[in-house]
């Protein structure tokens, strides 16, 4: 007598026996709902484009249905991103779409603020947005005057050391402490 | 010298230089070909499009009504607190000349009894701004609030998932193949 089929493995439509080819939807849809942003966030920092970055996204899920039961639970992350990469660099690749990789931020301002997740998981979250805003006011006023030109003015960083009177080393080193702070901080609200 | 990438093991601000655009092409490859392999680097990449999108949200966002830890509202209330000291203090001032100089000590008396409930009159206006800037009740409150939503009371994805459309026909069509049915669930 069969037993029934494993966590994550569906079992076929008309009989209990578990269908070692394909995971079932509702975990599918876990893994969709706890990885889904941050694989859309990958994808849109390779194509730089929100409807590639969507196409890719739904092409990357669609391989995690059909070939998801290959990786383990453990590996899965690690699995969706490799899956989601490939999928970026082909998509990139594809002659009718190639387009220059955009440089600077201006591409990221534009981004739509949704994801193709679930439930109305924005880009960036309203709490995200003023934990940065806090962290960025405990800066020490030259971090933020660099973070600001940077971020805001989209100035080069040799413009900035010029501007600030500084060497370059010191607007990176300090353009790259301030960065961690911020991002501690940020993920502190991630985890809040 | 420093350079951008003088430190290949800083995996965040690699990631960061990436999503800004500060990388050559060279660079840009090298990064790209790292994240085929490597989901610490994935996920660095997509932090810093969190960051970095949630810092380009900051002047097109204006700051929530919540009182900013990083500017406690101390100098509102320290002004209103002068302000109410003051005018306890003139009140006093103009209440005394008008009163006679006592000839007898219940005069004295009534001058004091005059100060006093003006300066406790005073401190206890004043303390109160003090108090409403500096205490962080209402906050618990809200924050109180907000944990007894049971959204918040489970982390684990026991609430109900949400799955896009797209996903749902996939996994639909996936589970039968020859029902022409299954393309369009809900229909």
């Amino acid at each position: 007598m069969e037993g029934p089929p494993e966590p994550g493995r569906s079992a076929r439509p008309r009989d209990l026996t578990p269908d070692p080819d394909r995971l079932d939807s509702a975990y599918v849809a876990r893994l969709f709902d706890a990885h889904g942003p941050a694989v859309y966030r990958v994808l849109l920092a390779m194509l730089r484009d929100p409807h590639q970055a969507h196409d890719a996204f739904q092409a990357t899920f669609l391989k995690a249905i059909e070939r998801g039961h290959t990786a383990s639970a453990e590996t899965f992350r690690g699995w969706l991103f490799r899956v989601a990469t490939r999928e970026a660099i082909a998509l990139r690749r594809d002659s009718r779409r190639r387009r220059r990789h955009e440089q600077g931020i201006a591409w990221l301002r534009h981004a739509p603020d949704a994801t193709p997740t679930a439930r109305e998981d924005p880009l960036v979250r309203d709490e995200q947005i003023e934990a940065v805003r806090a962290a960025l006011a405990e800066l020490p006023p030259l971090d933020q005057a660099i973070i600001r030109a940077r971020m805001f003015g989209d100035r080069t960083f040799a413009q900035i050391a010029e501007e600030q009177h500084l060497p370059l080393g010191t607007v990176l080193t300090r353009m790259r402490r301030a960065l961690k702070r911020l991002s501690r901080r940020l993920q502190e609200e991630d985890e809040a | 010298m420093t350079t951008l990438l003088d430190d290949p093991d800083d995996i965040s601000w690699l990631a960061y230089c990436y999503v800004a655009g500060e990388l050559d092409e060279a660079a840009q490859g090298a990064f790209e070909a790292r994240l085929l392999d490597d989901p610490e680097a994935c996920l660095a990449v997509a932090q810093a499009v969190e960051l970095i999108g949630a810092c380009l949200r900051l002047d097109s966002t204006p700051q929530a009504d919540r009182p900013d830890r990083a500017f406690p509202r101390k100098r509102p209330a320290i002004a209103l607190t002068s302000l109410v000291a003051a005018a306890a203090i003139l009140l006093a001032a103009v209440s005394i000349p008008r009163n006679p100089p006592p000839a007898d000590g219940e005069g004295a008396g009534r001058a004091s009894v005059s100060l006093e409930l003006a300066w406790s009159s005073l401190r206890r206006d004043a303390r109160l701004p003090l108090l409403d800037a500096e205490s962080d009740a209402g906050w618990d409150d809200l924050g109180r609030a907000e944990d007894d939503d049971p959204a918040r009371l489970d982390p684990e994805g026991e609430l109900p998932l949400d799955p896009p459309r797209w996903l749902l026909v996939a996994v639909d069509h996936d589970a039968n193949p020859g029902d022409p049915t299954s393309r369009s669930p809900g229909n």
